[in-house]
């Protein structure tokens, strides 16, 4: 009888060492590895840079734009230091893909809300300018436009060529380069939305092919591309008439010096981004895998992850004022962070 | 003269009018009947295979659906756009009805993929999708919903694609999705046709290397080259 308790126990005690000796043996990487879609990159270089230079002696964290669909199946793929630790998104993580995590093994899943990301069109005060829609600036800003059933080069000149009741200003617009995060959301937003019925747009069935044929703006000079933060000193310097492409961020901050046209009959404002009844805004996800955090018993896979969740929801990051401000971000509502924070600091699961 | 001929026929006419006209119906003895109970089971599946087909966008007129109050068909006529406007976003066409009516009618809709769909139009149809639940909060509308996620969830699995849904509605609801890999090899057809290509492509070239001594006809026009032909999926009209 005492022989067999021991054998028992003894066959307990290495079954319960097994799988902690080779997730120990899993370990380690010495550094954070991010996967992103292509609307968040720059938010997930900024929160890269910022927790490396908030933590002492912290490896800079790997930030990778896969796409929102290869960025899902790389995070999905599994536990491991091959796998990423963070993804970042635009969308909430669909139940297919929660369910192929859960096959693949990633079932602890921690998920906050960053804030929101909203674009406006502006022009200078003192210029009226009405609404417009978001067809009418891709009909304005698109270098081709579609002519039966083929692509000619966009030749229009002033706003009243595209639609009754609008002035005839000439079409001078400014819009963030390319890759900044404003830009990334006027593209997805605005220029596909305004494309997004085009007949002739609906028949292309390569998406790649047609987002290309939807955003690239012409190159006449009535499109000028400027860095993200420099667009509002740019539109206040540019001749009378033009308007330019801000994040709700800038407009807030231009000290009134900046108006925002209503886009598809909504004007901007904290209370339409927040309920998503002004459509050019989106929430910004970030998952974590709570299995690759390393524990004091040397199990996982990276230390950080922990104090990754920590500063990304703090009030420095996405509060009001904060860093992630400068890549458009929205914040949430106070009671909004203060529940993320909260889901940040305890590490809680994802409920599905 | 003419006004006395006009007079004239109008007088002759009348008794022609009158005699036309219908004898007054006669008197029905029998008092009135109530109408048979609508309760039983073959007038309950009428309604719900009228109700479902409009829910789906399959209006047949039938007797039950005229006889609706026209509110209620206002509602179907919204629901029935709702969805087939929620499929077409998510990119997917209504190809094929079919339709049987026998002791166990049957009801079969496929749609077909009418294009892929970026990262953009996948946020769209969330938030389209999300507004639709929250001003259509029956269960038809979740259904509909329901079929339009699983559409969208499937197209998500990467390395596949979802070629064709087959939403069966009688005699049992299903779903069927027809996945194939992103990367199929092509068909003998295709293959055949690319070959051919190809071979038209290395006789142009080999035409438009050749000089005109003699006054030859060639297919290089003065100053240009012709340009190689491109295989017809990289023609993207």
């Amino acid at each position: 009888m005492r022989h067999l308790v021991f054998g028992l126990v003894a066959g307990l005690l290495l079954l319960g060492g097994g799988p902690a000796a080779a997730q120990g043996a899993m370990t380690l990487r010495d550094r954070l590895v991010i996967v992103t879609s292509s609307a968040t990159v720059g938010l997930g270089e900024l929160l890269a840079r910022s927790f490396a230079e908030r933590f002492e002696g912290v490896s800079l964290p790997q930030a990778t734009r896969l796409g929102s669909v290869r960025a899902m199946e790389a995070f999905c793929a599994g536990i491991g230091p091959q796998t990423p630790d963070i993804l970042l998104l635009t969308r909430r993580l669909p139940r297919a893909v929660v369910e192929s995590c859960a096959a693949n093994g990633v079932r602890d899943i921690v998920e906050v809300q960053l804030g929101l990301g909203a674009v406006v069109l502006a022009a200078r005060r003192g210029e009226p300018m009405p609404g417009l829609t978001s067809r009418q600036v891709y009909e304005a800003l698109a270098a081709e436009r579609t002519v039966d059933e083929e692509f000619v080069p966009n030749t229009a000149r002033f706003w009243s060529d595209l639609g009754p009741g609008l002035p005839r200003n000439e079409i001078r617009v400014i819009l963030p380069v390319a890759g900044s995060g404003p830009r990334a959301l006027f593209d997805d937003l605005v220029m596909e939305a305004g494309c997004r019925y085009v007949r002739d747009i609906r028949l292309l069935f390569e998406a790649a092919y047609r987002r290309a044929k939807c955003i690239t703006a012409r190159t006449d000079g009535r499109v000028m591309d400027v860095h993200a933060d420099q667009v509002t000193a740019a539109l206040l310097a540019a001749p009378p008439g033009t308007l330019a492409v801000v994040s709700y961020d800038q407009l807030a901050t231009s000290g009134g010096n900046l108006v925002a046209l209503p886009l598809d009959a909504i004007a901007p404002s904290i209370a339409a981004i927040g309920s998503l009844d002004y459509e050019q805004a989106r929430t910004f996800f970030l998952y974590a895998k709570r299995q690759h955090s390393r524990n004091q018993q040397g199990v996982g896979v990276v230390r950080g992850i922990h104090e990754f969740l920590v500063e990304s929801t703090s009030e420095h990051a996405g509060g009001p004022g904060g860093y992630l401000a400068s890549a458009g971000l929205v914040p949430l509502v106070p009671a909004e962070r203060a529940a993320q924070r909260r889901i940040a600091e305890q590490a809680r699961l994802m409920s599905r | 003269m003419l006004a006395k001929a006009i007079a004239v026929s109008a007088l002759l006419a009348l008794p022609c009018i009158a005699l036309a006209q219908p004898a007054p119906p006669a008197v029905i003895p029998a008092p009135l009947q109530d109408l048979p109970s609508d309760d039983g089971v073959m007038a309950r599946a009428e309604r719900l295979w009228s109700g479902v087909m409009d829910s789906f966008g399959i209006g047949f007129g039938t007797g039950s659906s005229i006889a609706r109050g026209h509110a209620m068909a206002n509602a179907h006529q919204q629901a029935r756009s709702d969805f087939a406007w929620l499929m077409d976003i998510a990119g997917y066409k209504l190809k094929e009805i079919e339709s049987s009516i026998s002791l166990l009618p049957s009801l079969s809709l496929t749609f077909g993929q009418a294009r892929e769909l970026t990262e953009a139009d996948r946020d769209y149809v969330e938030r389209m999708l999300e507004r639709h639940a929250r001003r259509n909060p029956g269960p038809i509308s979740a259904l509909q919903r329901t079929i339009v996620r699983g559409v969208m969830d499937a197209g998500e699995l990467g390395s596949f694609a979802v070629d064709k849904v087959e939403v069966d509605l009688f005699p049992l609801p299903r779903v069927k999705f027809q996945l194939s890999p992103a990367d199929a090899p092509l068909g003998v057809e295709a293959s055949r046709i690319l070959r051919a290509i190809d071979r038209l492509n290395q006789r142009v070239q080999a035409m438009a290397r050749q000089g005109a001594p003699g006054g030859r006809q060639t297919l290089e026009l003065p100053g240009s080259t012709p340009a190689p032909l491109l295989p017809a999926n990289a023609i993207h009209h």
